[in-house]
């Protein structure tokens, strides 16, 4: 949404949403290819991997999967 | 997820302010592959 159409003042999003995919390092090599750069390495929570990543106008934006099952 | 006491049912959508709104169409579109379901009359939304 663009912010100034709404009278938001802009300022980019450090809150990242997660984007579901089935293999996080596969997705980022396909988005590094493209030019996109991700913050830090892919993390490993023990039960889940998480990629972090910013779009063009830098809000936070991250790859996740989900491996261990759900309790 | 169960619903809370005022009864919600859901998340509808989650909003990303942008400066660019056509560079974003073309970053979530074009380079994640999501698809665009449409854009919101007067405001730059999609």
């Amino acid at each position: 949404m663009d912010s100034a159409s709404v009278g938001q003042e802009f300022s980019p999003s450090g809150h990242p949403i997660a984007l579901h995919v089935d293999d996080v390092e596969a997705a980022r090599s396909s988005l590094e290819a493209q030019g996109v750069q991700f913050l830090g390495e892919t993390m490993d929570s023990g039960v889940c991997h998480m990629a972090v990543f910013k779009d063009p106008d830098g809000n936070s934006l991250l790859l996740h999967h989900r491996y261990a099952p759900r309790d | 997820m169960s619903g809370s006491g005022i009864g919600v049912g859901g998340v509808d959508f989650a909003t990303i302010f942008v400066k660019d709104y056509e560079a974003a169409k073309a970053f979530y579109g074009g380079v994640l592959g999501l698809e665009h379901s449409g854009d919101y009359g007067k405001i730059p939304a999609g």
